[in-house]
């Protein structure tokens, strides 16, 4: 008996010396919160997670805005370290460490090409009137190549409703093999076509297509066709009969899913790297 | 070390240092544990076997060490006992001196040492409750015997040991009662309800166990109660894992809780239930709803539960689902005291993070420590215009209130260090109970008998309950999109706990006259704090300001003291026998420093998100999302009853006439003082929450920082009611098989509301009161028949009408934000309930502690009062509001069942020991809702009211609900094991099914394990609650469910029925459905789950000690 109290009085002796009056902080106290200059950037090929002090943050693919978020940074200690790694090896791609003292917390602009970081991406300087422009197709292994073309839908309005009269298909770039940029290909000129119908009109859409298939490269259910192809269609410039000057356009292509549905999106570089 | 730990450790040194010093010092033999193994050998093997265990010294002569074949009987366990039975046996005699002992041959015939005798004692009563005196209780193991007095009481003296009864009192059911336990100098209560003998003069012989003949007494009470009863006794209690009264209560037929804190009785909701102590109505301890939380009353304390759902004439207070009447320990037969010691851990709190504001120093003895003393007297508020109060844009020159008045309030109120969130470690709860009851006997020719109980209990429970999902009120309704699985609205309740009890019953009677005593004190320290993370109706997940989620948190720490005194008396004066009683029950409830926060996350370069805490705006009217509040409640309750009943005969009928009258005065009062932090820039950048006290000096003009209390934040609430009450009845006893209880109850009911303001917000502040209430006299019959064609048979049938008032704040405009229901909770006035109620019942009593019974009940409610979702703008902003609808009737069935298993194989003794119980409950109920109107005519507003077609269940509801158990009590072991499953439940009820919110069937299974130790003086429990971790589910028939009728396109005003039907698949059970698409998106299908909670698996292990 004397025993079991002994017990009995020593597990309470042990539950009252736990009690604690003050808890750690659930939000824990600030040092400061500094501003930082983040000039964005561009990441393709792969995912880079940012961290920082060791944590995961978010995830970088596409563009790298300079946006209000990225505009601050907190100090809980007298420094913060800022690491990014590439998603599928885990390779730490930039680091930087970020000191309370200093003035000046800045970030370069950053562009990974799916290999490494690089100070911009590079692209050649246009030449004459001419209209060039090479693309970057980054969806999953298995989603196949692509070709990329000029579609001249012909429609009339049925009511409230587009009637399509037919569609005439000009080639720009055919067979892009996923995961590397294309050679430049020169862009053709936006054409002018005969309307079969007195009530018609033509809507042009660069559309990115399955290679040598007559297939949209995305295709949700049940999908009216005209959201199709705006879904499947990137916003490359072609020249025109009054095109003077030349222009050079670097079109990275990759897919996004939200709330069930998928459509392609492309990012000019030469827009994001400006000379 | 803080001071509690310090306060802690020396109460335990002082404890273990007077408990072990008691051993170690006293030498006494008793106390000197031995266990002989060489039981049979000679006397000196034994003595060398004692001298070894217990370090006393043996003197002997080599004759005496000679002395062959000393047996030691099993049952002596003490190195006294021991002795004992060597100088008995062995015709020796010893002597201590110290630590020496010396054996010699005794002289002359030795004295054995006389063992201190046991005690058992009790009261013969028959079924009806009257004492049986001269009934022969007979020991059948020493042939020895008593008769019982006059008021039918016994008591005998017998040695320790096990022991059967046998009760015998002529043309009554011989009884025996096996497994009596005497305990060396204390007493056993037994007290045996006889039957009468059907079979004229041939003996029957019953034979019950000592647990079963305390359940048996309770049936017998309920088989002879004038009304419809169910109840629990502490026996019943005991071995279940229960702690307080609200986890009890579900295990009574027909009775289920919200919460185990609320009572539904017949699956009618907390509001139409009274719950009673001792006889004395308990307040609410909700400001806002009409009810008694349950768990502020210890389990043991509790004598027995009992749940009338009739009504008789002496009945002072109205219900409809029943009255549940607690008593709590009160005069012992015998003399006792027991210490109990338990913990207990949770599989969802122990081990994880526990949050929760600052503590205070004494919060685990369930004291402030004055850390949360920030609401001074004589605070003024601050509108936020100039002209009256302060505007921060305006010059001093132009704001009434100026900035150096505002700096010196906020200077008052104090810092803000206590705020914001903290993790602390989760401890096991502990709880100890000290509890010990005297019985005297004045006189030793009459009778002349005071006793008292006393009792104190500490308790300390932490509870982290993980809310799963959170959709109800201002929360999202639904995922942006479907396939973010990160899209959740989930968080935490964390409940602290500190109960302090204390309870001194005692009385005093003699043959004619009976006075009693109750006073019973709980203090209780309740922190819940509430931690939601999610996203808003209003601001629904996207990837811009609303990326991340927002957190509300709700700290409400509330000490509630709950003081009730009474007195009561019985006297019998010739044939009229008088009862009367006066009592006071006070409680108090202060709310100290409660918090309401609200954090924004925000995403910077190294912190997505950056969550900081946002004081409300000071450009904005409302109160904001940043206040921290105190709310105080006083409500006392006075009573008086005072009855004669008249008792005579006409032929051979027998009947009792009687009148009596009641008063119940109630006055309560509710202060609330909510201070809203206000700020020119709502985020303080990296500013702590804790440090804001520490900038609001306003001192600098481009980011003031103040305490901004309005005029209806810092306001009360008072009112008053008076209940009085006159009675006249009459029961008769017909033809041996019949009984008639019948009468009529005037009733006067009159509330004041003498002060009342709106709180929380200026729309609120704006609305008035609509109240109907105007008969205050209702004339109320009942009438109960019981009719007992064979004996241990009932056939009741009963009628009665009773009155359901309003609660004191139920016609307040006080209005609060509660994060259960995720919206804020108001009244629209409140008018009474009348309630006609029909029962006919049919339960058998086949055997000691056994039962089985068939009820059918049917009630027409008149104006009954519901919690309705109310979207008053249109918004999908809803608040849950009380008010009255039409009319509602509900039905229902209900079957119990007890049964020991003995009777399967009589050869197998373990079943003799094995009951199995069980009870189901099924009813139906459909309402006539009302749409209230109010239209002006000549520019007075007056009130009418548009009725709906269709019927829907009554709030509160459960279609379905039943309780299963095994339990084997055993002479030492004990296991018992209980299901309870309660069905679909109406929770909030609405004039659309997209605002009636149900809950999902739920089972919980408990199990308990218990064994007696050292001759039955320590007990040992193991409880597990919860064993597979049910959690509680919530849903709403979503829109999705249901298409509109063709039919019905173009057609105005239609009812939901007319205007709608469940698409295929669907009803108003809970379908979670599939995942389809509406309006080009992907969409659940199905039923909207508003909210999840799971409460974790509890296993608790108490020791009780009986000394």
């Amino acid at each position: 008996m004397k025993k079991t109290i002994n017990i009995v009085c020593l597990l309470i002796l042990l539950l009252a010396a736990a009690c604690k009056k003050e808890g750690d902080f659930v939000v824990k106290p600030l040092k400061a919160i500094e501003p930082v200059t983040f000039a964005g950037g561009y990441v393709l090929g792969d995912t880079l997670t940012l961290y920082f002090d060791g944590v995961k943050m978010r995830d970088y693919f596409g563009p790298i805005g300079s946006d209000w978020e990225t505009t601050r940074i907190a100090f809980e200690e007298d420094r913060a370290s800022m690491e990014l790694k590439r998603k599928k090896t885990g390779e730490t791609v930039y680091q930087k460490t970020f000191d309370i003292k200093d003035a000046d917390n800045a970030i370069p602009k950053l562009y990974f090409d799916g290999a490494k970081m690089q100070p911009a991406y590079t692209y050649p300087t246009p030449q004459g009137a001419e209209y060039t422009a090479n693309f970057y197709l980054d969806f999953p292994a298995g989603s196949g190549t692509a070709d990329i073309s000029l579609e001249m839908i012909e429609y009339r309005m049925d009511g409230n409703t587009p009637v399509i009269l037919g569609v005439t298909s000009v080639p720009i770039a055919s067979n892009i093999q996923p995961g590397k940029w294309t050679e430049y290909v020169t862009l053709p000129m936006m054409p002018t076509l005969p309307n079969t119908h007195p009530e018609s009109g033509f809507a042009p859409y660069i559309c990115v297509k399955k290679a040598g298939k007559n297939e949209y490269y995305v295709v949700n259910k049940d999908e009216e066709i005209f959201t199709t192809i705006e879904r499947n269609s990137l916003q490359l410039q072609l020249p025109d009969e009054y095109t003077t000057n030349g222009l050079v356009q670097s079109y990275h292509l990759y897919g996004k899913t939200y709330s069930g549905i998928s459509a392609v999106i492309s990012n000019d570089l030469v827009r994001v790297f400006p000379k | 070390m803080s001071r509690l730990t310090c306060l802690s450790l020396l109460f335990i040194m002082t404890a273990s240092a007077v408990l072990m010093a008691s051993g170690v010092k006293s030498q006494d033999l008793r106390d000197v544990r031995v266990k002989v193994t060489s039981s049979g050998a000679p006397l000196k093997t034994v003595l060398d076997e004692l001298e070894k265990q217990s370090g006393f010294s043996f003197y002997f002569t080599e004759e005496i060490g000679n002395i062959p074949g000393v047996t030691i009987p099993k049952n002596a366990h003490s190195l006294y006992e021991v002795l004992r039975e060597i100088s008995n046996s062995k015709k020796l005699s010893y002597k201590q001196s110290g630590w020496m002992i010396a054996i010699t041959k005794a002289d002359v015939q030795p004295k054995a040492i006389p063992a201190k005798p046991g005690r058992i004692s009790g009261r013969i009563t028959d079924e009806k409750g009257d004492p049986l005196p001269g009934a022969t209780i007979r020991v059948i193991e020493t042939g020895g015997g008593t008769q019982s007095a006059v008021d039918g009481s016994y008591v005998l003296n017998l040695p320790p040991g096990v022991y059967t009864l046998e009760i015998s009192y002529v043309s009554f059911v011989t009884r025996q009662i096996t497994e009596v336990v005497i305990t060396e100098g204390k007493t056993t209560p037994l007290s045996i309800t006889m039957k009468v003998n059907t079979k004229g003069l041939k003996e029957v012989k019953v034979t019950s166990g000592y647990k079963k003949a305390s359940i048996a007494a309770l049936y017998a009470q309920q088989q002879n109660r004038a009304v419809l009863s169910d109840g629990i006794s502490a026996e019943q209690i005991g071995a279940t894992p229960d702690k307080h009264v609200g986890e009890t209560l579900k295990r009574i037929t027909g009775v289920s809780t919200t919460d185990n804190r609320k009572v539904v009785v017949r699956g009618i909701a907390e509001r139409y239930n009274v719950s009673t102590l001792n006889g004395s109505t308990l307040p609410s301890t909700d400001v806002q709803e009409r009810d008694f939380e349950f768990n502020m009353i210890p389990t043991n304390m509790v004598e027995d539960i009992v749940v009338a759902k009739s009504i008789t004439p002496d009945m002072p207070y109205g219900f409809a689902g029943g009255l549940v009447q607690i008593t709590t320990k009160s005069v012992p037969t015998s003399n006792f005291l027991s210490v109990t010691l338990g913990t207990s851990v949770n599989s969802r709190t122990v081990g994880k993070d526990f949050m929760g504001y600052q503590r205070g120093k004494y919060d685990y003895l369930g004291f402030d420590d004055g850390g949360r003393n920030h609401f001074p007297k004589g605070l003024f508020p601050v509108p936020y215009d100039y002209y009256s109060g302060f505007d921060p844009r305006e010059t001093d020159a132009r704001n009434k209130i100026k900035v150096a008045e505002v700096a010196e309030q906020n200077k008052r109120i104090g810092g803000t260090e206590r705020l914001g969130a903290r993790t602390y470690q989760a401890m096991p709860s502990q709880n100890y109970q000290l509890a010990i009851g005297r019985a005297y006997s004045l006189s030793k020719t009459k009778k002349r008998d005071l006793g008292f109980v006393g009792s104190l209990s500490y308790r300390n429970t932490q509870n982290n309950d993980y809310i799963a999902s959170m959709r109800r009120g201002s929360w999202a309704r639904k995922p942006a999109n479907i396939d973010d699985v990160t899209d959740q609205n989930t968080g935490n309740n964390y409940g602290f706990t500190t109960t302090l009890g204390a309870l001194l019953n005692g009385g005093f009677k003699t043959e004619k006259h009976q006075v009693n005593v109750y006073n019973l004190y709980t203090h209780i320290f309740d922190n819940q704090f509430s931690r939601i993370t999610g996203w808003s109706h209003e601001n629904p997940k996207d990837d811009g300001l609303s990326k991340f989620p927002s957190i509300r948190e709700d700290d409400r720490p509330k000490f509630s003291d709950l003081l009730q005194n009474k007195i009561s008396g019985q006297h019998r004066l010739g044939k009229i026998n008088v009862e009367w009683n006066v009592a006071r029950t006070q409680l108090n409830t202060v709310e100290k420093d409660a918090v309401t926060a609200s954090l924004g996350g925000i995403e910077i370069l190294n912190k997505a998100p950056l969550y900081q805490y946002y004081s409300g705006s000071a450009y904005a009217p409302e109160i904001g999302g940043f206040h921290r509040d105190q709310y105080v409640y006083d409500e006392t309750n006075r009573s008086a009853e005072l009855s004669a009943a008249y008792e005579f005969r006409l032929g051979k009928t027998s009947h009792t006439f009687k009148v009596g009258g009641n008063y119940l005065d109630k006055h309560a009062s509710f202060d609330w003082t909510i201070l809203p932090i206000v700020g020119t820039t709502p985020f303080k950048d990296a500013l702590s929450v804790q440090e804001w006290g520490n900038h609001m000096k306003m001192d600098d003009k481009t980011n003031y920082l103040y305490y901004r209390p309005i005029g209806y934040s810092l306001n009360r609430f008072e009112g008053r009611s008076i209940n009085k009450g006159a009675f006249v009845m009459i029961d008769s006893k017909l033809f041996d098989n019949l009984r008639i209880v019948g009468g009529i109850r005037a009733e006067y009911f009159r509330t004041d509301t003498l002060d009342s303001n709106a709180s929380e917000s200026v729309v609120y502040a704006n609305m008035k009161m609509m109240l109907l209430d105007s008969v205050r006299t209702r004339w109320l019959p009942s009438v109960n028949i019981t009719y007992s064609p064979v004996k241990n048979l009932n056939l009741r049938l009963a009628y009665s009408e009773s009155m359901i008032r309003p609660g004191l704040m139920e016609n307040s405009q006080f209005v609060r934000f509660s994060p259960n229901y995720g919206t804020v909770l108001r009244s629209r006035g409140v008018e009474s309930t009348r309630i006609q109620n029909y029962d006919a019942k049919l339960e058998w009593f086949p055997g000691a502690g056994e039962l089985l019974s068939a009820t059918y009940f049917y009630k027409y409610f008149d104006k009954p009062a519901e919690y309705y979702s109310y979207d008053q703008s249109n918004t999908g902003n809803y608040d849950i509001l009380i008010t009255n609808s039409d009319w509602a009737k509900v039905s229902g069935w209900e079957f119990e069942i007890r049964k020991n298993l003995g009777f399967l194989y009589e050869g197998v003794p373990f079943l003799k020991n094995m009951f199995v119980s069980g009870n189901l409950t099924i009813q139906r109920s459909e309402v006539r809702s009302r749409d209230r109107n109010v239209k002006t005519v000549d520019g007075v507003d007056s009130v009418y009211y548009t009725y709906l077609k269709y019927r829907r269940a009554l709030y509160g509801q459960i279609p379905r609900q039943y309780n299963l158990g095994l339990q084997y009590a055993g002479k030492k072991l004990g296991i018992n094991v209980v299901y309870n499953y309660m069905g679909y439940k109406t929770f909030i009820t609405g004039s659309d099914p997209n605002m009636i919110e149900y809950e999902r069937p739920r089972g919980q299974l408990d199990a308990q394990i218990s064994y007696r130790l050292l001759n039955g003086k320590m007990e040992a429990k193991l409880n597990i609650s919860n064993l597979t971790d049910a959690p509680f589910r919530f849903f709403i028939n979503d829109h999705s469910t249901y298409r509109i009728k063709p039919e019905s396109e173009g057609l105005p005003d239609l009812e939901w029925n007319d205007r709608y039907e469940y698409q295929y698949g669907f009803s108003e059970k809970f379908e979670k459905g599939y995942i389809g698409t509406a309006n080009g998106l992907k969409e659940r299908i199905g039923d909207r789950e508003t909210f999840t909670r799971y409460i974790g698996r509890t296993f608790s292990f108490s020791l009780s000690y009986n000394f």
